[in-house]
Order: structure tokens, then sequence, then C-alpha cells
């Protein structure tokens, strides 16, 4: 038979056009909502503002600050999260008995759904009179974080970011797993017999060939960073302390999520343009971070 | 032999179509005399109805019986509901917007008339005169509370926008057992009176007052300046550029007796989240806590069946704007879309959920009836009389949230310190004279 390329454009038509039809359409709709002033859903009063929409957000002190906030989670939550996968792969792979069971246990968060988790975390663990945290820090004699109020306006952000690392600790670590595990034995045990401690190992050898596993999950750890949307709205959705760009975004596209049951006011002006704006940051922010992270670690062709 | 061919075939094919055109008929079409007489129209009708409860709770359940009882007397009309649950308060303007036809909707009658308004609701200006349902010689309108009926118009056309069916009341409630054992009679209605009585409850062991900040800084903070500057003297400040307005008397005041209530709040009450306030309230580890007519409702299975429910309004201050039957109140209220092509049937359900005989089930189930002669029970009796004696509503938190990002990232946070005896009242002005200056655009 012919080999006729044409026919390739033909077989992949349909998955391409889907493909382009939920995912680019939106993403392109986005981009020229942005430059409007939309107050409605059916977009059927707009007016076009320019970059206006963009100018405000920067303007806006809750926009700006909730970028800062996400940038602490980023690199704390990053720090945490890393560090634990990093200790969990290593005993992991060390032969331990039990490692399905560990494995699974570890992975265990993931599978609660947040609002139950964040449910568990706030009116259980962090609970000022009866939770596990006032418990444990008061049988220590701890009684300065016995009586810390995690769930005040003032420490809720440290206390979600707690939760959250919690929940994040098992997705990291099964990528870390996978990528530990396909590291060659006997290049470990050759550099052992050659005098190498455990840590010399790990970082001159592990971590080296690890480097795409690791720019992979940093890149998937960034952009679920700055779409942080679940945890804070089921932890303490009114509270402006953990606001992150992604829940004003949907504060301003349906509305204030404060202001209780009668709130009448700002909680029924929608921003449909500027939330589109934000979308459109929130984008090009993930491009530039992919970008940034390519640069860093370079695309090396390992093969072991 | 061939007429007979023919005959048998003519006498097959009138049996086979008068079979087959017999199983195309609707199997039971009512003759319009079967009708009954009661239908305002006698075409099939299907009104869709986006409800804001969901199906089993109180609220849904009762909405279920308004639909039964309508539909038994209008068998021509179908009520086509689907139980949305609070969330339809985001999805109703965009839903309308991309053409879905709704007839029915209903939720806070604020927001329904001023932020949906004329653009998407219907005037029922004219059909609030027709008579009730079931209350002889009274108009629908005459039947509500009318505190609560005038509350809200539209903004454009002035129209009254909803039939409020379940209204709600910001109020203190108390747990009157311990107001017993702590030897207090009545509740308090003045500032010096309520600060006695959490000294009385201090001197018996109860701790004073909670609340779960996440969910109703707010409307402590809204309904307690209410009573000192009045809700022009709050935005006023909330709106104030030079930031002058927080070293005013009345604010002063304010600010310097929520510091001196917030000795009497229950340790860790800045650290509530929904519902953990309002759950230590309900197993009586607090005399006291602020919130609506709906709470009883949301604590009974904690509350247990022998609570005992007492409310009492925000006490008044000497020399303060706000008097003790000023309320924040609001409403559930029932309206017809802009876009029905139904509205007089679908004003007809509207009756229905406010008659008598579904407002008793309103009240069987806990919750607040809208109409004027018909008491509420359990939990929140007292409530009523302080509802039947209200002479000023006002809205949610004193409508700070009208005033912008300045109340909700700098004012509620602050107080929130205030009330829950973590920021003074000289730090509380002096911040907030601060951000205004920097934070009001």
């Amino acid at each position: 038979m012919k080999n006729d390329k044409r026919m390739i454009f033909f077989f992949l038509a349909p998955a391409v056009l889907a493909y382009m039809f939920v995912s680019i359409y939106p993403v392109l709709h986005s981009t020229f909502l942005s430059f409007f002033e939309v107050s409605s859903w059916s977009g059927s009063e707009m007016k076009f503002v320019g970059l206006g929409n963009f100018i405000e957000l920067m303007q806006s002190k809750v926009f700006l600050e909730s970028f800062g906030r996400i940038g602490i989670i980023w690199l704390m939550g990053g720090a945490g999260i890393f560090g634990s996968a990093f200790l969990f792969s290593a005993l992991l792979t060390s032969g331990i008995k039990g490692k399905s069971f560990f494995r699974s246990a570890i992975y265990l968060p993931n599978l609660i759904p947040v609002v139950a988790a964040a449910a568990m975390w706030t009116q259980y663990i962090f609970n000022i009179r009866f939770g596990l945290s006032k418990n444990i820090f008061s049988a220590l004699g701890l009684e300065s974080l016995a009586s810390l109020e995690w769930t005040s306006h003032t420490f809720i952000f440290w206390a979600m970011l707690i939760a959250y690392i919690w929940g994040g600790i098992g997705h990291f670590t099964l990528i870390i797993l996978a990528g530990v595990e396909r590291v060659p034995r006997e290049l470990l045990e050759s550099a052992t017999l050659d005098g190498a401690t455990m840590l010399q190992a790990f970082f001159k050898i592990t971590l080296p060939l690890l480097r795409d596993v690791i720019r992979v999950a940093v890149v998937l750890w960034s952009i679920v960073v700055l779409n942080l949307f679940a945890y804070p709205q089921a932890f303490a959705q009114t509270y402006a302390e953990v606001t992150t760009p992604a829940i004003y975004l949907y504060s301003l596209a349906f509305g204030q999520t404060g202001g209780g049951a009668g709130a009448t006011g700002a909680a029924g002006v929608v921003y449909v343009g500027r939330a589109a704006a934000a979308g459109v940051i929130l984008t090009l922010m993930a491009a530039l971070i992919y970008g940034v992270l390519n640069l860093v670690f370079k695309e090396e062709k390992l093969e072991y | 032999m061939n007429t007979r061919k023919v005959i048998t075939l003519l006498i097959t094919l009138l049996t086979l179509a008068s079979l087959i055109l017999s199983g195309c008929a609707p199997k039971t079409t009512p003759t319009p005399a079967e009708q009954p007489t009661a239908a305002p129209t006698a075409e099939p009708v299907t009104l869709v109805y986006w409800s804001m409860w969901n199906e089993d709770e109180p609220m849904g359940q009762v909405m279920k019986a308004a639909i039964e009882a309508f539909q038994a007397a209008h068998p021509n009309v179908t009520v086509d509901v689907t139980w949305q649950g609070r969330g339809v308060r985001k999805l109703f303007t965009a839903a309308i917007d991309a053409g879905t036809v709704i007839d029915l909707i209903d939720n806070d009658t604020g927001r329904i008339a001023l932020s949906w308004g004329d653009k998407y609701i219907l005037g029922l200006n004219d059909y609030v005169t027709q008579p009730s349902l079931d209350t002889a010689g009274k108009s629908v309108a005459d039947t509500i509370f009318p505190i609560i009926l005038n509350q809200y118009i539209t903004k454009d056309s002035g129209s009254m926008a909803s039939v409020p069916f379940n209204p709600y009341v910001a109020l203190w409630f108390y747990n009157k057992a311990e107001f017993a054992q702590a030897g207090i009679a009545q509740p308090p209605t003045t500032f010096e009176e309520w600060m006695a009585a959490n000294e009385t409850l201090k001197t018996a062991g109860i701790d004073g007052f909670t609340f779960d900040p996440d969910y109703y800084t707010d409307i402590m903070l809204g309904d307690s300046a209410q009573r000192y500057v009045g809700c022009d003297g709050l935005m006023a400040a909330l709106t104030d550029k030079t930031g002058a307005a927080w070293q005013s008397e009345g604010i002063v005041q304010w600010a310097q007796d929520m510091e001196a209530l917030s000795a009497y709040a229950l340790p860790g009450t800045s650290a509530n989240l929904y519902p953990a306030g309002q759950q230590a309230f309900a197993l009586g580890d607090v005399a006291t806590t602020y919130n609506g007519t709906w709470l009883p409702s949301e604590v009974a299975e904690t509350a247990g069946p022998d609570f005992q429910w007492g409310a009492f309004s925000w006490p008044t201050v000497t020399g303060g704007v706000g008097t003790i039957t000023d309320y924040d109140m609001g409403s559930q209220g029932m309206a017809i879309t802009k876009v029905s092509q139904h509205p007089d049937v679908a004003f007809e359900f509207i009756k229905y959920v406010v008659s008598v005989q579904i407002q008793q089930e309103v009240v069987n189930v806990g919750y607040a009836s809208s109409l004027v002669d018909l008491p509420w029970s359990g939990p929140i009796a007292d409530a009523y009389p302080l509802m039947k004696n209200a002479t000023t509503a006002f809205g949610w938190a004193c409508n700070g949230w009208d005033s912008g990002d300045f109340f909700a990232n700098d004012v509620i946070p602050a107080f929130n310190d205030l009330i829950t005896g973590k920021m003074t009242a000289d730090t509380f002005l002096a911040t907030m004279e601060e951000k205004a200056k920097t934070n009001i655009p």
C-alpha cells in the first residue's frame, strides 16, 4: 500500500478537533474575554477595555497578595512534600518489610476527598478544645503550642499548609519512588564498595539520575499550586488569609464567597472579563514556570 | 367468492386500522368536563422551579408538600422542580443568560430584588393584591409581615420582586437553663444589663458567648455598630478615605464596649470554624451565641429536645442610634422570572407556598413562617414576638458588604480580633484609621 501521509491527518483529525474544541477553544475565548468588561455570563453586555482588566488586577492588593501566598506554599509546601517524598522513597527502597502496605498507607491521604480531609483537620485535629494537636502538645508539655489557635484567621494559612503537605506527599512519593526504583542497583552497590556513604551515593548517583523525574514533578507541583482552590475553599472559604489566585478568580466570576446568607451588594456583582484576565495571567505564569524549569533542568537523554 | 374476499379484506383492514389508531391515542384523555373548575387554565402547563433547597432537608420537604397540594388542585399543571441547593444563587443568572427557561426561583429577598432585579425578575405589585388562598378576606400581601414584604424593591422599576415565605432574624440565642442557674431572670436589653448578666454568669462559672467567626463576624460587626451609630454611621466610617470617622465619638464608644464584651468570650472563640461555635453553644459549653433563626434546626441533633432555647435582641446603648426593635433580618422569597411564559399560574403556586396550610408545615419543621398571625414554635417561639414587634429591618451586617474590599479584607479580620479579645479598642481604631487612608479606593 502506498504510504499516503495525508491519511495520517484524516485519522488524527477527529481527536485533534475534539481536543481543540474542549481545550484550545476555552483558552482562546478566555483570552478574548479578558480584553472586555463583561458583567453577565451570557456576555450580552460587553465593553472593550483593552488591557484595563489586567491593569485593575495588577493594582488589586488582594490579587497580588494571593500570589505571594502561593509563592510561600510553593516554596515551603514544596520543601515539605519533596523532602518527605525523598525520605519515604529511600525508606521504601531500602528493603523494609511490608513495602506495599507502607506505599498504600503513604498514598492514602490522596484518596480522601478534600472536603472530608479539611473537616478532619479543622474540626478535629486543630480543634482548640479537644483536638489531636492540643492533646499531643499538652502531653509533650509544650503548652504554648497546645494552646495555639491554629484555626483562627491569624494561623489558618499555616494550618492549611500543613494539611496540604499531608495531602500531597503520597502523590509525589509515588512519582519519586518510580524514579528511584529505576536507578540500577549495581551502580549504588559499586559506589558503596568504593567507600561512598549513603548520603554521597544519594547526592552523586541517585539525584543526578532522577533529574528528568524531578523536572516533571516540579512542573506538576507548580501547576497544582498555581491552581490551588479546593483546600482553601474547604478550610475557611470566607477568610481572606487563605485567598489564592484561583479563589480570587472564582469570586470575580461568580460573586463574593463571603457575606453570608443575605449579603447583597458586592455579593451579586460578577466580573467575567476580569476573571478571564486572571485566568490568562495564571496560564502565562504556568508557561513561564515551565520554560524556566526547562532551562534549569536541561533535558538530556540519560541511558542507564 | 370475489365479493366475499373483498369484504373480508375490508373488515380486516378496518379492524387493523382501528387497533392501530386506538393504540396511538392517549389512554386517558380527560374531557374538559372532568377537569376541576379551580384550574386557572385547561391547557397542560409545566412550571420549571429551581429550588434553593435540597430535597431531603426540612424546607425541601415543605416545598414538596406545597407542590403536591398545588398539583392535586391543578391536575393540568406540573411543577418540574430541580433541587439546586444554595449554589443556585451562582447558577441562576448564568442559566437565564444562556436561555434556560425557569419560571420560579426562590432565594434571599434582598438578592432577588437588588442583585437580580428587573433584568431577571417579574414585578409582583399587581399580583400580591390577589386574595390569599386560605385566609378569608385578606390579600396575599395582607397576610405577610409588612416589614419583610416591603424590605426590598427593585432599583429600576421599584417593584416588589418576591413573596417572602421564610423570614430570618439575627438574634442572641441563650440557654435558659444556664441563665436560671446563674440567677438571671430576664435577658438583658441594655449594654449595662448585658455586662452585669455576663458578670453573673462568670461568677456562676459559665462563659458568656461564642460564635463562628468565619461565618458571623460580619453580622456581629454590623449589628453591634448599628446600635451605636446606625447603618449610615457605619457606612460613613467604611467609606471615609480620611479615616477620621474611626475617631468619632460613637465609633470609639462602640469599639471600647466590644473590647469590654470580649472579656466574656468562650476561650478559643477566635479559633472556631463553622460549626464549632454553634456546636459549643448547643452542647451547653457557653450561655449565648449570636446567630439567626435558622440556628436551632442546624444544631437540633446536638442540642436535643430538652435544650431550653431563649432569644433576645442586641442590647441597646445610651445615646446610641439603634433601638431594641431594629433587627438585622431578611427572608427567603419566591419569585417569578422575566422569561416565564406562565406568570399567572406561577403566582398561583406562590399562593400555595404562603398559604396557612403550607406555612404551618414550615413552623412544624422548626422554621420561621412569614405569616403575621402564625406563631413560631419550639426553639424559636421566643423569637416570634420579637419579629412581630420589630420596627426597622436592616440588611445583612448593616449592609457592610456594599462598601467593598476594605470591609472584607481589613475591617472584618480586625473586628474578629477585637471581639475575641486579641486586639484592644485603641489598636483597632488606630489600625482602621490608618488602613482607611490607603485601602479605600
